[in-house]
């Protein structure tokens, strides 16, 4: 939950914020050009694997005008950009593709020009992203319920003793003000899981605001989770007004996330190996509040309208988040640990009857 | 009054001349059918000893006067449940089933086989004869219409009649499992299913009901039915499912219904062909109306993708409207359950069922606005009613979301709190269940209960003779001291009291121990001073004899997890706390070996308690000797062989243990 008459909302669609965002997406490119350096040995090991990870590369040959002179060689009918799944799963067409990337990085493709031609398209636009997630997002529920991608379809997300009913977690939200004169602003939070169901991907829970700026009120929100399981929930959000790219500003925040390999990121399906490590460290989910509790909306003097990204570690239950909410300060920044009242973590339990 | 020419037809029943017997009880049988005068004024005239004797004398050779006798037998029983009981009385059960031994005259078979079902359909009349001597196999074998070698079109239909009331009989005599078994073992099955292709639907949709039955709280014989082999090449299931597509909308309801209780293993064609054509039944009128919600009920109950299907189909809605509209009748006289409400708790019922595992179904039913309606129902004249709308507010009270909103707008704290005084210990059950839910700490609805004396009712239905209460009383409990302040554990300990809950721990029922234990737990969790009430309550002595008992003798794993997070709770204590548990050394043996048991919940909460005991934050001298203890048991080394544990868990929580043991 965030303040709601906040000034900086407006800026944020404006000048510095969209100038930060864009250069993230800068970044992106650039990792993404040097992916492509290097990235043919990647593709290599996704298919030895029997794997199809060549949409990747399809979309981008089609969406980049430069590598139409690929088109030439193949042995095929060119693909339309409103390509369809049967091309995609074909492994024909992906060995193809894969082979005809490993030709680029033999010379036959001036990088040099893709380069450029790429900054000329403003990179990865954001119809070029969302039309990759959602193929990709297609992709990943065809793998699950597709006999040939086993591996996704097993994947469970393991329990961790932190994510259960009756944790309790406290600590701090930030308000991280991109004007430097402007002093950080943070209040108290105390967060309690009341439900989770692994099998559904279910997270629910309270969240108590205390000493919130401008507001005399102890705010206490009911909210409801999804944890990112890649079988009931993926990365992407695809509603509440985000966006893959902003979920993509937001998950690239978390330390999971940091070192990874962008291309792998924009395929949708991160590489399940890259994303089954990362599960083995973290539990990634997304927490959207639905209403107030102990107060009106009015008196709350606060908005809810948002929804967190969440990250938490399995070894010692410390919690990271971050608020988006198009009309809110960008990156406000939740920090929390497991609320300790004695020597030790106690649990206590119920259940439905 | 002219009972004259009664009386002196009762009188000609002695006469020593079959033909006068025979005329008098055929001017008996036509003046008693379908009239219950008569068949009072019959009775009066004590014509019933006098028919029973026609079957015992031995010199009774005239097989029509038997014929006649079963006949008017026959017709007094459908006279109802007086009447039924006046037969019985006078053990007319016996003779009338000697008649149905294939030797006799196939009339009197039909006749006897017709008074028998009469008889049996009455629900207090005594099964057990018809399990002596050889009864149950005549019954058996007169399942098959051949076995009376009908020879004319009329013989064929008269032995296919006999086979239908066998398999009504059938039907009406397996109310045990005891029975169910000796049924299945003369071979009713076989039998059974051959009748299903017999082309005469009165004998179909019975046998198809003694199916049912046969198999009813079964699943063993469900099983066994559906992989019976019959003379057709067709399989049961694929009989089954054709006669759930007739054109009779009675015969697809039984078919249902059979195919429901006899599902062995699931199949495609419940979700594609059963559950659709039950929805559709709830089109139709009259009994196959009212009792289609009713096996919906009983299909989807424990089956999450059905109740998903019956989500995707437009049963809610209809189901809705039954429970909206359909008028409330007055109770009758005659049937105080009215066919109104009767469709009304199969609604609701089928509503309970369809929201029961899954939120698509929860969503779905409020969306249909229909809780003003079930709380109403709550307060319902028939219980049965009374106990399906509880039943549907447990379901929907599943989902937090609905329990923190629709269910506080509707206002149901107070009609369900009364409920748990209700006269009908369903009711009481199916109440207390879904307070359970409702006195958690995240709903708004726990204080109102308390207010309302909820703590002492609860404690109250504890001490029930019944153990289902007994068992949701004190989960109730459970969940209401689950994150709870310390004044509400105090004030429920106060009215419980620890003496009772030690009782509990160690009742004949394991699953109240294991609520017990749990409400142990929840009450020594979170803070010291909490964990020291407990140690006041109980004394630190009998409660580390409770731990120990439960853990060095106790296997079933539920227990035992619960009585490890009481260990792990207190060992979140102070000092005294933690070495109440150092000092036992039965209890630490007993953790060291769970954490190497096979169930990785036991292991992770074994883990814990290592971790908690080995606790540094004080970074007391106590704590090291803690570590020192637990090291020299060898808990460092058992932690330290887990590193490549199965569970993730598991092997994050030694992480920390070691990390821990590291530092002294």
């Amino acid at each position: 939950m965030f303040a709601a008459n906040d000034l900086e909302s407006e800026f944020y669609y404006t000048s510095p914020d969209l100038i930060s965002s864009e250069s993230d997406l800068e970044e992106n490119n650039n990792a993404q050009e040097e992916d492509l350096e290097t990235g043919n040995i990647d593709t290599v090991d996704d298919l030895s694997n029997g794997r199809h990870y060549g949409d990747y590369n399809t979309i981008n040959m089609d969406l980049d005008g430069e590598y139409t002179s690929d088109e030439e060689q193949r042995p095929r009918p060119t693909p339309t950009t409103s390509h369809t799944f049967q091309r995609l799963v074909d492994p024909f067409a992906t060995r193809h593709h894969h082979r005809s990337s490993s030709q680029r990085s033999h010379g036959f493709s001036p990088l040099g020009t893709r380069f450029s031609s790429l900054r000329r398209q403003n990179a990865i636009t954001s119809s070029f992203l969302t039309q990759h997630v959602k193929n990709n997002n297609e992709l990943a529920k065809q793998a699950i319920s597709d006999n040939g991608s086993k591996d996704l379809r097993q994947f469970h997300l393991p329990e961790s003793s932190f994510l259960r009913a009756g944790m309790s977690f406290t600590g701090t939200q930030n308000l991280m003000n991109s004007q430097p004169q402007q002093r950080d602003e943070e209040w108290e939070v105390k967060v309690t899981i009341h439900y989770v169901d692994y099998k559904t991907g279910t997270v629910i829970g309270l969240m108590e605001a205390l000493n919130v700026p401008n507001s005399s009120n102890t705010v206490v929100t009911y909210w409801e989770g999804e944890m990112i399981d890649f079988v009931n929930h993926f990365l992407w959000t695809d509603k509440w007004n985000s966006s893959p790219e902003i979920d993509l500003q937001h998950w690239k925040k978390f330390e999971a996330f940091r070192h990874m390999d962008v291309r792998s990121i924009t395929r949708g399906t991160p590489t399940r190996e890259w994303f089954q490590e990362a599960c083995q460290k973290y539990i990634f989910m997304r927490w959207k509040e639905h209403y107030f509790v102990n107060v009106t909306a009015q008196e709350s003097g606060l908005t809810i309208a948002g929804f967190y990204y969440i990250c938490i570690r399995r070894s010692d239950g410390a919690i990271e988040g971050y608020y988006f909410d198009p009309v809110s300060t960008p990156y406000q920044k939740l920090t929390l640990k497991p609320l300790l009242e004695g020597n030790g973590i106690s649990f206590c339990d119920y259940s439905l009857n | 009054m002219n009972s004259l020419k009664h009386e002196q037809a009762v009188i000609e029943l002695d006469s020593s001349d079959p033909a006068v017997r025979v005329k008098a009880l055929r001017f008996i049988k036509n003046h008693i059918i379908g009239n219950k005068t008569k068949k009072d004024l019959y009775i009066r005239l004590h014509v019933i000893p006098k028919l029973v004797k026609f079957f015992k004398s031995k010199d009774t050779v005239d097989s029509q006067v038997q014929i006649q006798a079963a006949i008017v037998l026959g017709s007094f029983a459908y006279g109802g449940e007086e009447n039924v009981t006046e037969i019985v009385k006078h053990e007319a059960v016996k003779p009338l089933l000697e008649c149905i031994s294939l030797q006799n005259d196939p009339r009197l078979i039909e006749a006897a086989a017709r008074a028998l079902k009469a008889i049996y359909k009455c629900p207090t009349a005594d099964k057990n004869d018809i399990f002596v001597d050889y009864h149950l196999r005549d019954l058996i074998t007169l399942l098959n219409p051949d076995a009376l070698n009908p020879k004319t079109d009329r013989e064929r239909i008269a032995s296919i009649h006999t086979a239908e009331l066998a398999a009504t009989i059938i039907a009406r005599c397996c109310d045990t499992n005891e029975q169910q078994i000796q049924i299945a073992t003369a071979g009713a099955f076989p039998a059974l299913v051959n009748l299903l292709t017999c082309g005469f639907s009165k004998a179909q949709e019975a046998a198809l009901d003694a199916l049912a039955y046969l198999c009813r709280e079964n699943p063993e014989f469900g099983k066994a039915i559906v992989e019976t082999k019959s003379d057709t090449s067709d399989s049961p299931v694929k009989i089954m499912l054709n006669l759930i597509q007739d054109k009779s909308p009675t015969m697809r309801l039984i078919a249902a219904k059979c195919r429901a209780k006899a599902i062995g293993e699931y199949s495609d064609d419940v979700t594609l062909i059963v559950l659709p054509t039950l929805v559709k039944l709830l089109d139709e009128k009259g009994p196959v109306r009212e009792e289609a919600p009713h096996v919906l009920a009983y299909l989807i109950r424990d089956n999450e993708e059905l109740q998903k299907a019956a989500c995707d189909s437009d049963a809610v809605p209809k189901l809705a409207d039954f429970v909206t509209h359909v008028v409330d009748q007055e109770s009758s006289y005659y049937d105080p359950v009215g066919d109104g409400d009767k469709l009304k708790e199969n609604a609701l019922m089928a509503l309970a069922a369809i929201s029961s595992l899954t939120d698509d179904g929860r969503k779905l039913v409020v969306e249909a606005k229909i809780i003003p309606h079930i709380v109403a129902a709550m307060s319902h004249r028939s219980y049965g009613i009374r106990a399906a709308a509880c039943q549907c507010t447990r379901s929907l009270s599943r989902s937090i979301n609905i329990l923190r909103t629709s269910l506080v707008d509707a206002g149901i704290a107070t009609p369900l709190f009364k409920l748990l005084s209700d006269e009908s210990t369903d009711v009481q059950t199916t109440a207390c269940a879904t307070l359970c839910n409702l006195v958690l700490d995240f709903s708004p609805m726990k204080r109102m209960i308390m207010e309302l004396g909820g703590i002492e009712k609860l404690v109250e239905l504890v001490h029930s003779p019944d153990n289902t209460l007994r068992l949701n009383a004190i989960w109730a409990l459970k969940n209401l001291v689950y994150q709870a302040e310390s004044e509400i554990k105090e004030a429920v300990m106060k009215v419980l009291t620890y003496q009772t809950m030690e009782n509990l721990i160690s009742d004949q029922e394991i699953d109240i121990q294991e609520q017990a234990l749990n409400l142990l737990r929840n009450l020594a969790c979170t803070r010291q001073h909490d964990i020291e009430e407990v140690f006041k309550g109980l004394s630190e002595d009998s409660l580390m004899t409770v731990i120990e008992t439960k853990l060095c003798w106790w296997t079933n794993e539920e227990i035992i997890k619960q009585v490890l997070y009481v260990i792990n709770n207190i060992a979140t204590g102070n000092e005294r706390h933690k070495s109440a548990i150092m000092n036992r050394t039965n209890i630490l043996k007993s953790i060291l070996s769970y954490m190497g048991h096979t169930n990785p919940e036991i292991r992770v909460v074994a883990m814990w308690v290592v971790i908690n005991l080995s606790w540094m934050e004080d970074k007391s001298a106590s704590s090291q000797v803690r570590v020192q203890k637990l090291r020299e048991m060898g808990f460092e080394e058992k932690v330290k062989n887990m590193t490549n544990d199965d569970n993730l868990d598991v092997r994050e929580r030694v992480k920390t243990a070691l990390n821990q043991f590291s530092q002294v």
